[in-house]
C-alpha cells in the first residue's frame, strides 16, 4: 500500500526500528494467526451489516502503539472470546473473534509481537500488533494531520478486509445469534 | 527613584508589561507578597498568547517548534518602589516576538476595559481568552492594573490602559455566557414534571442503565403542556417513544450537569427510520467508551446520519454500516472485498468527509462534503461500484 509517498517498505524500516524487550517474540510463522476481539461490541459492530467497521484495527491512546490480541498458537478463538467476555463486566461484551495471519499483517509494513511473558492479565498468549510508526511524528514527517489520519485509516481498511475475508473464527453464526439475542443486541 | 507614572529601564532585555495601584499598592514599597501570585498568572498568559500568535502566523503548522515556548521565558529582576511594577527580564535575542506578545496582552486588556469585549480581530482562542480572567484576580475594590504599550518604548502609564477587577469578572461572565450559550440537542424521557416550578427530570439515552437524572428548568410557561404530554413513568421507559429536547446547559468536563433552558420538546424523528434502534444505540455511548478514549455521539449528528441514509434509500439490509467515531462523530461506512467507502459527519467541525478506496488500483478518493445531499451522492456513486 502505498500513500503520499510512503510505502509498504518504509513503514516496515520503521516498525522494525522500535526496540523490543528480551523476553518479546517476533511472530515468525507466516501462517500463525493473530486473534482479535470485536469490542467495544456495539462500537464496531453493525448487525444490519454483519461486518466489523475497519475501526476494529484502530488504536486507542491507551494502547501506546501496540494493538492488543493473542495468538493462535497458545489460545483458541474460543479461549479468546471467552476470556474477553469474562473481563469488567461493564466492558465485556465482544462481538466475536476475528483473526489475521502473520503474513498478512506483514504483508501491510507490521509485525505481530508475543509479549506474554510481561503481560498476565488475559487474554492468554498476549500478542499485539507493533504500530508505534504510527504514533511517530518522524515517520509522518512533511504530511498534514488529515493524511496522516488518511494513512492510518486505509491500513485499517486493508486489516479488515483480511479479516472479514475469513470471517469470525467464533462463534459461529448461530451461536453468535443466540449469544447475541442474550445480550439483547440484535436489532 | 522612578517617576511614578513613567516606564523607565536602562536594561534592554528588561520591561515593564504591567503594574498595579491604588488600594494596598500604594501604601507598601515593592509588592504585596499576596499579589505575587499574580507574576506567574502573567508567565502563563505570555505562553498562551505566544502559542495562539504562532499558530495564527503559521496556519499550516500543527506543532509548535521545539522549545518554541521557551522564547517566553521571563525572571523578575525587580519590583519598582509605589505600585509594584516588575521589571522582567526576557532574551533580548527573541525581543520582537515576545513585545509583539505583550502588547497583544496589553491591547486585549485595554478592550476589555473599554468595550468589555476581547477585540474583534482577536487571533487568541477561546482557551486564551478565559485565562484573561484570571489575571489580577488579586485586586480589591479601588485597585487597578495598568498596561503598558510596549512597542512605543517608554511611555506614560495612561488612563485608559487601566482595568478594575469589576471588569474582569464581566469579561469572565461574558465568556461564561457565550459558553452556555450553544443549543443542545439531548435524546432520552422526561421522567418527572413540576408545572408550578416549571422543571422537570431528563434521562439522556446514555443514561438509562444508571440513576443519573438531569434536572432541568424552563421560562416558557407555554411548553408546559407538551412536557406533560411526553412524561414518561421510569418503568416504562424503552417502551414509549423518545423526547428530543433543544437546551441549553451547564457543563463539567464532558458531562452535562443540568438544563438551564429549554426551547424546544418534541418526539425524536428518528425513531421511525428502519435504522432507529442502531441510530439510538449511538447515543448511549458515554465518555471514555473506547479504551477511556471516545466522546459522546450528539443527537444533531445522529439526526444527520438519518437525513443521509433517508436520502440514500438503501434500506435496512443494503445501507453502510453505521459505527461511533472516538472523536465524537458518526460513520457511515461500507467495505466489500477490500473495496471501501465511507462518509464520517465529524463532530467538531462543520464537515462531512468522504472517503474511497479501491484496492485493485490502489486508487483512493478523499472529499469534504458539505451538505447530506452531497454525502447521501457520494455514498450512492462509490457503493455502485462495490
Amino acid at each position: 500500500m502505498d500513500y503520499n509517498g510512503i510505502t509498504t517498505e518504509d513503514l516496515s524500516v520503521a516498525t522494525s526500528a522500535f526496540y523490543l524487550e528480551n523476553e518479546e517474540l517476533v511472530l515468525e510463522e507466516g501462517s500463525e494467526v493473530y486473534l482479535r476481539q470485536c469490542c467495544p461490541a456495539e462500537a464496531f459492530w453493525d448487525n444490519a451489516t454483519n461486518e466489523p467497521s475497519h475501526q476494529l484495527f484502530m488504536l486507542s491512546s491507551s494502547d501506546e502503539g501496540k494493538l492488543s490480541g493473542s495468538r493462535e498458537s497458545k489460545c483458541t478463538p474460543e479461549r479468546a472470546y471467552e476470556e474477553r467476555r469474562g473481563m469488567d463486566p461493564n466492558n465485556s461484551k465482544t462481538r466475536g473473534t476475528w483473526g489475521l495471519k502473520v503474513a498478512e499483517i506483514e504483508s501491510v509494513g507490521l509485525r505481530a509481537v508475543d509479549d506474554s511473558y510481561y503481560v498476565e492479565a488475559p487474554p492468554t498468549g498476549h500478542t499485539y500488533i507493533d504500530m508505534r510508526a504510527l504514533e511517530s511524528v518522524a515517520f509522518f514527517e512533511g504530511l498534514t494531520k488529515r493524511q496522516r489520519k488518511a494513512y492510518c485509516k486505509l491500513l485499517q481498511i486493508e486489516l479488515v478486509a483480511f479479516a472479514s475475508a475469513r470471517g469470525r473464527l467464533y462463534p459461529n453464526k448461530n451461536l453468535f445469534d443466540e449469544l447475541s439475542a442474550l445480550e439483547g443486541q440484535v436489532a | 527613584m522612578e517617576n511614578k507614572d513613567t516606564q523607565k529601564h536602562e536594561d534592554p532585555t528588561s520591561i515593564i508589561p504591567f503594574k498595579f495601584g491604588g488600594g494596598r499598592f500604594d501604601e507598601v514599597r515593592g509588592m504585596p507578597a499576596e499579589a505575587l501570585a499574580e507574576i506567574s498568572r502573567y508567565q502563563k498568559l505570555v505562553k498562551a498568547v505566544a502559542r495562539d500568535l504562532y499558530y495564527a502566523q503559521n496556519p499550516t503548522q500543527k506543532k509548535l517548534p521545539d522549545g518554541y515556548l521557551d522564547k517566553f521565558n521571563l525572571s523578575v529582576q525587580n519590583i519598582k518602589d509605589g505600585s509594584a511594577a516588575p521589571c522582567l527580564v526576557y532574551q533580548s535575542k527573541h525581543k520582537n516576538s515576545l513585545l509583539d506578545t505583550v502588547q497583544t496582552i496589553t491591547d486585549t486588556f485595554v478592550s476589555i476595559a473599554n468595550t468589555g469585549k476581547h477585540p474583534a480581530s482577536t487571533e487568541l482562542s477561546f482557551k486564551t481568552l478565559e485565562s484573561f480572567g484570571s489575571f489580577g484576580s488579586c485586586m480589591q475594590e479601588s485597585e487597578k492594573l495598568y498596561f503598558a504599550n510596549v512597542l512605543e518604548g517608554a511611555n506614560e502609564w495612561k488612563p485608559e490602559n487601566t482595568i478594575n477587577r469589576e471588569a474582569i469578572a464581566d469579561f469572565q461572565k461574558l465568556l461564561k455566557d457565550i459558553k452556555n450559550s450553544e443549543n443542545a440537542y439531548l435524546a432520552g424521557y422526561v421522567i418527572s414534571f413540576n408545572p408550578h416550578k416549571q422543571t422537570f427530570g431528563f434521562k439522556e439515552l446514555s443514561e438509562l442503565s444508571s440513576s443519573k437524572v438531569l434536572n432541568a428548568s424552563y421560562r416558557d410557561p407555554d411548553l408546559a403542556s407538551e412536557i406533560k404530554n411526553l412524561l414518561v413513568l421510569p418503568r416504562h421507559e424503552q417502551t414509549f417513544r423518545i423526547t428530543r429536547l433543544i437546551c441549553d446547559y451547564e457543563q463539567d468536563f464532558r458531562t452535562i450537569r443540568k438544563i438551564t433552558d429549554v426551547k424546544s420538546v418534541e418526539l425524536f424523528s428518528v425513531q421511525d427510520s428502519p435504522w432507529a434502534n442502531r441510530l439510538i444505540e449511538l447515543l448511549k455511548f458515554k465518555p471514555g467508551w473506547f479504551n477511556g478514549d471516545g466522546e459522546a455521539i450528539p443527537v444533531d449528528l445522529v439526526e444527520r446520519a438519518d437525513e443521509i441514509l433517508t436520502m440514500l434509500n438503501a434500506g435496512n439490509s443494503n445501507r453502510p454500516g453505521i459505527f461511533p467515531v472516538p472523536e465524537g462523530g458518526v460513520l457511515l461506512e461500507s467495505n466489500k472485498r477490500g473495496f471501501h467507502v465511507s462518509v464520517e459527519i465529524c463532530a467538531d467541525e462543520e464537515l462531512m468527509y468522504g472517503f474511497y478506496y479501491n484496492p485493485s488500483t490502489n486508487e483512493t478518493v478523499e472529499v469534504d462534503l458539505n451538505t447530506s445531499t452531497d454525502a447521501a451522492h457520494f455514498l450512492e456513486e462509490h457503493l455502485r461500484g462495490l
